[in-house]
């Protein structure tokens, strides 16, 4: 799909944890929306990799940010949605304000000349 | 944290949702795919992604686990035979080890079931006291070392609960038997008496009416009891308004003011008690030797708690000071070199400690007993391991050599021992619980104990560190042996060779010659307790237990006293004799071979008194015909008769241990004594010697006859109290009791009929503990012989496999069949003769250990020895004689050819 895309074996773990959370803001979903929502928004840049993105989502589920449930898809499949749980939503608040944080640190390194 | 809880929470959850777990996760996957309608780019590889998924939800180490006892499991279900014969030696030693164990925590480590049982403090003394005493009452023991007496004068105990009050708050107790009279019947329960602060000091709650208050404990208070839950169940079947009820105890009315809560028996929880009343009431239903304010008669035993915060230590040693000033503000009467009198403190938490100390060496021999029968079952299963292991080689090689590692194996190895012992020890739980009952049943002598083993808390506990330990024992030196392999060869012959054993076969030789020591040393015990227990009932008590009836009756606890209590036992023994069938009657004031006994002071006369250096005798008093009802010999001068009246003048018969001790061996007919110190009491009449009479047993078939006299009790009435009556008669006793009880209750039906049996069944009684012994250790030891006698089989049987090449060869060459057989037998032989050579001289040393427990025979006794030496002998031959048979009929033709 051309060389503007990035896997996410580039991004760091935590900040493909991060990205996970941010996905299931928006409601309950299963792992393949949450790539899908991951790669469009942004901008067909970031292609999150099956190996990480299921290690991702479990790990997650393990540490109770986010809870997985058994529902029927949209086309009659049995699937596995994830959505976040309270402690999730105070971690994503958390990594946000790092992540704010350190990309503008970057940011304002990268602009020094 | 909570992110770690809800982590295992979920992992947990999947450990016992395996099958769920699969499925979800393959699911899953597949989900995914089937959305991206085939294209697998990127993917990667699907069974990876899900096995690094599962291994995020699943415990490592519990799934290796799980997967090393499925894998044990099989193993194990594919030789039934080895496992039976390992479950079964296993649920042997562990499940004796448990039984003795449940014993040990029932009788030794158990606390009263109060609030803060650590807190209790029995307070004991030691030494010679110049503090004037008396005669005293309870119990005296020796304790570490030291002899230590438990009782205080009542005023004396008084002082000390008021001067020590900073420190302990102290509780007089005593305790004694009385006389109920409930439904027109009469039985004899069992009292316990305690200060009024009782419910501070132990603490309990009773689960219905009140405790007794320091108000209940005034003299002239009305008197009020508290009763057991045991009692309460028993003799009032739980009624819910026992409180507030009266019942006749001694003739007095009594109030029951509360029930004590269940489990609750006392102080002594092998002894339980049915009332507990204020000790005020002492002089209403105590023994007439307890007096209140007698500062002479030393009766009340003392048990404290501390008070909050205050040291343990540092109570002690106010105690002690106090005692020393209260002692040496009286004149120094001692002889020298008398140790001054001193508190000694024992904790309280287990209650009177009178069972713990009898219990002990009982305890430790059956404790060693069961130990060497696990130990020799260890010995077994680790041969058999070996043995196994030796037939694992290939496995074991195969799987080394595509890289598992060595520690992965032994912990394979390991896992299937622990398999072993869990499932023995599950066996053993089983066979604990009626073993520890069989135990105290062959133990109950005289009086039945009050205690349930069961398996608590404690009891598995102990079970699970025996498994844990034991499946070490026995399997690890067989799976480090297992796993030390040289590959080469091991996967060059296919496992079944010859070569490369050498190693395994010392282990075996050893662990069996080991067995065989062990049990030479369970042999030799049982030998020595069943010769013990022999010689004691083949003694002849020197009076005839046979057709003869026994029973006890305590009128003075019915409102008799002196004369009228003489005269009512006089009665008693005229009216049984008139039972048709009754060939004699006669009483005496103790039970013969009862453990219980009487002695006192003999002076002769012209005697000169001296201070320690009174000489004593046991003393009974007894009815008319004593020594021809009872068959005891008389050697001179005449029996006790009717014409041996209060009235007449004080006769005495002795017997010949007396007349040893007193007169030299001859001339006491027509000689006088006094039991009364000369000068120290008021004088009492002389007592005249009229005959002399064989030496019979008194408190114990053990003890040597002590110099003994027997009165008339009709003669000496202010010291009678408690008599029991010998009915001889060719009537079975059953049959024989009613009419006993009938006779009894139509002359007073207030005066229960207590410890009903024959002499024989007295006597037996009595060799309750040799009995248990002998049957004990020599049960085990048959047991360990045979399980010694499987061990040594497995390694012939192995040993002839093994070497049939070898036979073969030798059959070959002209060896003969029986040359063949001997080879077998004496190999088996020699590690016999081995194991005697290392368990002989151990027993030799240990059985003096046991020296107190035995009679009429020697810790060395070579019969034992010889015995035990035979019999393990024996063992070896009859092991070796099915391998040795099968040596001998090898076919060399074969065997050279297999090679």
């Amino acid at each position: 799909m051309g060389s503007k895309q990035e896997t996410t074996s580039g991004v760091l773990q935590g900040t493909l944890d991060m990205l996970v959370l941010k996905a299931l803001v928006r409601g309950p979903s299963h792992g393949y929306d949450v790539a899908e929502y991951i790669l469009a928004r942004s901008g067909d840049v970031l292609r999150v990799e099956e190996g990480a993105l299921y290690p991702a989502l479990h790990r997650l589920e393990l540490r109770g940010w986010i809870a997985g449930e058994w529902g029927v898809s949209t086309n009659n499949r049995r699937a596995k949605f994830y959505k976040l749980t309270a402690a999730g939503r105070k971690q994503l608040a958390v990594e946000s304000t790092n992540w704010a944080r350190m990309s503008g640190a970057v940011a304002r390194v990268m602009e020094a000349s | 944290m909570s992110e770690l809880w809800t982590n295992l929470r979920l992992r947990w959850r999947a450990v016992w949702k395996r099958r769920q777990l699969e499925k979800d996760l393959a699911d899953e996957i597949a989900f995914h795919v089937a959305m991206r309608e085939g294209d697998t780019r990127n993917f990667g590889n699907p069974t990876r992604v899900k096995e690094d998924l599962r291994d995020m939800w699943t415990f490592q180490g519990v799934e290796t686990f799980w997967q090393d006892l499925r894998y044990a499991a099989r193993m194990l279900w594919r030789s039934p035979l080895f496992t039976m014969v390992a479950v079964g030696s296993l649920a042997i030693g562990i499940g004796a080890n448990t039984a003795i164990f449940s014993l040990v925590n029932a009788i030794m480590l158990k606390s009263l079931p109060v609030p803060d049982p650590q807190d209790l403090q029995l307070v004991l003394w030691t030494g010679d006291p110049r503090v004037p005493m008396k005669g005293r009452s309870g119990y005296s023991t020796r304790m570490h070392g030291i002899r230590v007496d438990s009782s205080f004068s009542y005023p004396m105990y008084e002082m000390l609960a008021g001067r020590m009050k900073d420190q302990y708050d102290l509780m007089g107790f005593s305790r004694g038997q009385v006389t109920v009279l409930a439904g027109g019947e009469s039985h004899y329960a069992s009292a316990l008496f305690t200060s009024g602060n009782m419910g501070t000091v132990l603490g309990v709650t009773p689960q219905r009416g009140r405790l007794i208050s320091r108000d209940d404990d005034r003299v002239g208070a009305p008197p009020v009891a508290l009763i057991t839950h045991a009692y309460w169940e028993r003799r009032f079947g739980l009624d819910a308004n026992v409180v507030g009820r009266d019942v006749t105890m001694n003739g007095q009315r009594v109030t029951v003011v509360g029930v004590l809560p269940r489990g609750f028996t006392g102080l002594d929880p092998s002894h339980g008690n049915d009332f507990v009343l204020p000790i005020s009431q002492i002089p209403a239903f105590g023994p007439k030797f307890y007096e209140m304010p007698n500062a002479e008669r030393w009766w009340v035993q003392v048990l404290g708690r501390l008070r909050p915060g205050v040291g343990a230590e540092a109570a002690r040693l106010a105690l002690a000071s106090l005692m020393t000033q209260i002692d040496q503000s009286y004149p120094d009467k001692r002889e020298r070199g008398k140790a001054p009198w001193r508190p000694v403190v024992e904790e309280g938490a287990g209650g009177i400690p009178l069972m713990r100390m009898q219990a002990e060496t009982p305890m430790l021999v059956l404790g060693a007993v069961v130990g060497l029968v696990l130990l020799i079952a260890c010995a077994n299963i680790a041969n058999l391991l070996l043995a196994r292991g030796a037939a694992r080689r290939r496995e074991v090689a195969v799987r080394l050599s595509i890289g598992a590692g060595r520690w992965r194996l032994i912990r394979q190895f390991l896992t299937e021992s622990l398999l072993l012992a869990s499932a023995g020890a599950a066996l053993g739980l089983v066979l604990a619980a009626p073993l520890a009952r069989a135990c105290l049943s062959l133990s109950a002598g005289n009086d039945p104990l009050a205690i349930t083993p069961t398996v608590d808390g404690r009891a598995l506990l102990f079970t699970a560190v025996a498994t844990v330990l034991t499946a070490l024992l026995f399997g690890l030196a067989p799976a480090l042996r297992a796993t030390r392999v040289d590959l080469t060869p091991a996967l060059k012959d296919g496992g079944n060779g010859s070569r490369g054993l050498g190693g395994h076969t010392r282990l075996s030789r050893m662990l069996v010659m080991s067995q065989v020591a062990l049990c030479v040393l369970l042999l030799t015990g049982a030998g020595l307790f069943v010769r013990t227990l022999a010689n004691l009932s083949n003694l002849n008590p020197g009076f005839n237990p046979k057709q003869l009836l026994i029973f006890s009756v305590d009128a003075s606890r019915s409102g008799y006293e002196e004369a009228r209590l003489t005269g009512l036992y006089e009665r008693i023994r005229l009216k049984l004799g008139e039972i048709p069938g009754v060939q004699a009657v006669t009483l005496s004031s103790t039970t013969l071979v009862a453990n219980s006994m009487n002695n006192t002071s003999v002076y002769l006369p012209g005697e000169k008194y001296v201070v320690g250096k009174e000489r004593s005798a046991y003393n009974m008093h007894v009815g008319s015909n004593f020594l021809s009802v009872m068959g005891i010999p008389l050697r001179e001068g005449r029996d006790i008769g009717e014409r041996d009246t209060a009235s007449s003048a004080r006769v005495a018969i002795v017997n010949e241990a007396f007349v040893k001790e007193f007169f030299g061996g001859r001339g006491a007919i027509g000689m006088q004594f006094t039991t009364a110190t000369p000068g120290r009491e008021k004088p009492e009449p002389p007592i005249e010697i009229v005959g002399v009479c064989g030496n019979a047993k008194y408190d114990s078939m053990k003890r040597e006859t002590p110099a003994t006299f027997y009165v008339p009790f009709l003669q000496d009435p202010t010291r009678m109290r408690e008599a029991t009556f010998e009915v001889r008669s060719a009537m079975p006793v059953g049959t024989l009791a009613g009419a006993v009880r009938a006779a009894v209750t139509e002359i007073d039906k207030n005066v229960p009929v207590a410890e009903l049996r024959s002499q024989e069944e007295q006597i037996r009684m009595s060799l309750a503990m040799e009995r248990m012994f002998a049957s004990l250790v020599g049960g085990f030891g048959v047991l360990a012989a045979l399980l010694a006698a499987i061990g040594l089989y497995g390694l012939m049987a192995y040993g002839v496999t093994r070497r049939q090449a070898e036979i073969g060869i030798r059959l070959a060459l002209g060896a003969g069949r029986m040359e063949v057989q001997w080879m077998v037998v004496r190999d088996s032989l020699v590690m016999a003769v081995v194991g005697l050579a290392v368990g002989v001289p151990s027993a030799w040393a240990l059985s003096r250990l046991v020296k107190s427990l035995l009679y009429g025979v020697e810790p060395a006794d070579p019969l034992s020895f010889a015995a035990a030496g035979a019999a393990m002998l024996a063992v070896a031959v009859a092991a070796a004689w099915l391998p040795a048979r099968s040596a001998a009929r090898v076919d060399p033709v074969k065997a050279l050819r297999c090679e």
